[in-house]
């Protein structure tokens, strides 16, 4: 059946759009209007200022500094390789290992400011689409043994697969009489070396595009960031949130429990340590109160409750070693970082983003 | 500003990170009241029920209508080029024609029973007719109804040859329909909720309009991967946007999410996608058009909060452009650029052959939300 009919005048007629001054776009911010439902804009800023100072900007430069003690470790072990040394690098290496899990929590800006060829892969394989390289590395450094010219230019033109953390665990963990294997081949420690030199290399790198200069832009990305001027024009709390569920989906679609560190038997120190940074960005004070307690504010006591049973399951999964529950738990709070948190913080994540047809 | 190309960046040219221009508007005043530009963009737009409708933007003004459901595509009237029909997104019913020059509704008009819309409709050649793609939703099956161009009443209703007929498009013969029928099984008792991700099955299908027959139908490997939506360029090659329908998938390998059926093509050829950009994509591709002056064909991901462009006669990945929640996408009036736009009312030009964006084109409409899908038209002509 059709019907036709004719309404009345519903146009509204939008006065004063308003213009986004600065450069970079912003996303949303820049009405700056007060609409009563979730933080103002100075809260936010406020918010993301004290997050980029407090939890970003740390992780990376954390992240830059094992990477740094892991060559340096790795070039004095190489003089005389001995078994009596090797814990400590094997050490070092989770430490390395353990600073990336808390970085890669924001995972954007200069670890994917080219997304054809991004950085954080070079750092973490897996973090791209949940891949075990792991055979394929050990079959590559195998192979590698013998290269004549094993020199910072043959890594730098590794594919991602085969250098960064998974290479290295690779190349300190796996394998029996390690110590005598790289005291009898020479080549181990130019493998070695080149790889760790590499990483050292990306994590500067990473360390420098947040705090130093973007993508050649003349400033580091944290300055986009509190100021909400992403390239993107995304909301810079929004792309926080964005990351933070990006992160728990990775490591449950992926299992990261069972892939990750799993020759350094690692694993569950890692995914602990990536729950840990999450639950950190929640629930850590910013600027005077934490995300939960923010929510709390505004009146979204529901949503508060929901996030932290999902955190407390997921604490107790860890303690128990419960991957199904664990998967479970962090899925659920990766929902959270979809619809309770920016919901309660009155955040749009974007219609089409959420929402498309 | 164009990123350098080199080897490692296998050759892509990176566009759209130029620092923007300020934008001016004066905004809030209707089409009757200004100077009216040549070209004007249309959407659906809105991010609540209150604020549903539709969004009509120059380059110096813009206004919005309230229509009281959520449309997808939204098109320029053929016989009334001052109008616009926004068309309900699944499972809505209505299709709503609005003025632009007032910015009123003229004509509400409602589904067939017991069948919906997709949120798509194109007209005939002539411009008498519509074609909107239906479910029936009693039936479980995919329907193109004919509607009459000028008061919506329905003359006739073919088989879309197969269920939850998307986007669809005339060919450059005027006859031909190609219709994207995404698979999906879905019932307004339920929502948006598919049925039947077990069973899917998605085809591109070319329709004679004038009786409902199939003439060709295609599809790509990936049965779980749902066509949803297509342009056609004017030598007839179709591009379509896939969507994969993850958790129906048995596997978690990336699925094609771009593809062209080149003019004259007997199959549909993937786009060949770096496994990283695939990546980004999150599953999506939400919209696509071809410049046929350029020869790129564009496809938007909002969930990868990124813009593709490939070369349409050699297949290859030209540039991309990032952009939060980007899923309109469209050509310029004259052809030079790709325009697109996000839900946080920025819109952004590029230019159609090089991707670089172009200096000074950037606004930034913070009381528009603008939705899926997005036309350049010239409101004194009537559309093609």
């Amino acid at each position: 059946m059709i019907t036709t009919t004719h309404t009345a005048l519903t146009a509204t007629a939008l006065s004063c759009a308003l213009l986004l001054s600065a450069c970079g776009g912003g996303g949303s911010s820049s009405s700056g209007d007060s609409s009563g439902e979730g933080l103002s804009q100075a809260e936010r800023q406020n918010l993301v200022e004290a997050i980029t100072r407090q939890q970003i900007l740390p992780a990376v430069d954390a992240f830059h500094e094992q990477t740094a003690v892991l060559n340096s470790q790795s070039q004095s072990w190489c003089q005389q390789p001995s078994a009596a040394g090797l814990p400590e690098l094997q050490q070092q290496w989770l430490a390395t290992a353990d600073a990336w899990y808390q970085a890669q929590l924001f995972n954007f800006g200069p670890a994917d400011a080219d997304p054809v060829l991004p950085l954080y892969t070079y750092i973490d394989s897996l973090r791209l689409r949940g891949t075990d390289y792991r055979e394929t590395v050990r079959t590559t450094q195998q192979n590698w043994l013998t290269e004549d010219n094993l020199g910072d230019a043959f890594f730098a033109e590794q594919r991602f697969q085969y250098v960064g953390l998974l290479a290295l665990e690779e190349a300190l963990f796996y394998g029996d009489n390690l110590a005598d294997n790289y005291a009898n081949t020479p080549q181990r420690c130019a493998i070695l070396t080149g790889l760790t030199g590499l990483l050292q290399q990306h994590a500067q790198q990473l360390a420098g595009g947040w705090s130093i200069d973007y993508d050649n832009s003349g400033s580091g990305f944290d300055q986009r960031l509190i100021s909400n001027q992403l390239p993107n024009a995304r909301e810079a709390l929004a792309q926080i949130l964005i990351s933070g569920q990006e992160y728990l989906d990775y490591l449950k679609k992926r299992n990261v429990i069972t892939q990750a560190g799993t020759t350094a038997e690692a694993s569950w120190q890692l995914v602990g340590t990536a729950f840990e940074a999450s639950k950190r960005l929640l629930t850590e004070p910013y600027a005077g109160a934490s995300i939960l307690e923010r929510m709390q504010q505004q009146g979204y006591e529901l949503n508060v409750n929901a996030v932290n049973a999902n955190i407390a399951m997921a604490e107790q999964a860890l303690a128990e070693r419960n991957a199904v529950d664990f998967n479970a738990a962090i899925g659920m709070l990766d929902g959270n970082f979809k619809r309770e948190i920016p919901v309660a913080l009155g955040i749009d994540l974007g219609i089409n983003f959420t929402d498309g047809d | 500003m164009t990123m350098p190309i080199n080897a490692r960046r296998r050759q892509l040219v990176l566009a759209g990170l130029s620092l923007p221009a300020m934008a001016a508007f004066s905004g809030g005043r209707y089409l009757a009241q200004q100077p009216a530009p040549r070209e004007w963009l249309i959407s659906a737009q809105g991010r609540t029920p209150e604020q549903y409708g539709a969004a009509w933007a120059s380059s110096s003004t813009h206004a919005t209508t309230v229509t009281g459901l959520r449309g997808h595509d939204v098109l320029q009237h053929a016989l009334r080029p001052q109008h616009l029909i926004v068309v309900a997104r699944r499972p809505g019913r209505e299709l709503v024609e609005i003025d632009l020059l007032s910015g009123r509704i003229q004509q509400r008009s409602a589904c067939l029973p017991h069948h919906h819309l997709n949120g798509h409709a194109c007209f005939s050649a002539d411009g008498r007719y519509l074609f909107t793609s239906e479910s029936d939703y009693q039936q479980g099956t995919g329907r193109l109804i004919v509607r009459d161009a000028d008061n919506y009443q329905v003359l006739d209703s073919f088989s879309s040859h197969g269920i939850g007929p998307h986007e669809l498009q005339l060919m450059p013969d005027g006859r031909t329909l190609a219709v994207a029928n995404g698979g999906l099984l879905t019932h307004p008792d339920s929502g948006r909720k598919v049925l039947n991700l077990d069973s899917m099955r998605s085809s591109l299908s070319l329709i004679d309009s004038h009786n409902g027959e199939l003439l060709a139908e295609y599809q790509v490997a990936e049965p779980k991967a749902s066509i949803r939506h297509l342009d056609v360029a004017q030598d007839g090659s179709i591009s379509v946007a896939l969507q994969m329908q993850r958790q129906a998938a048995e596997h978690q390998q990336l699925a094609p999410l771009a593809a062209l059926l080149p003019s004259g093509g007997n199959a549909l050829q993937v786009l060949d996608t770096p496994e990283t950009l695939l990546w980004h994509c999150n599953d999506y591709m939400g919209s696509t058009r071809i410049n046929g002056r350029s020869r790129l064909a564009g496809f938007t991901s909002p969930r990868g909060d990124i813009a593709l462009f490939w070369h349409i006669d050699s297949g290859r990945l030209a540039g991309y452009h990032r952009l939060h929640d980007v899923c309109g996408l469209t050509v310029s009036l004259d052809q030079k650029r790709f325009i697109l736009t996000n839900s946080d009312g920025h819109i952004r030009q590029l230019d159609a052959f090089n991707l670089e964006e172009i200096p000074g084109s950037r606004q930034h409409l913070s009381d528009v939300a603008w939705d899926n899908h997005l036309h350049a038209i010239d409101p004194n002509l009537a559309a093609s």
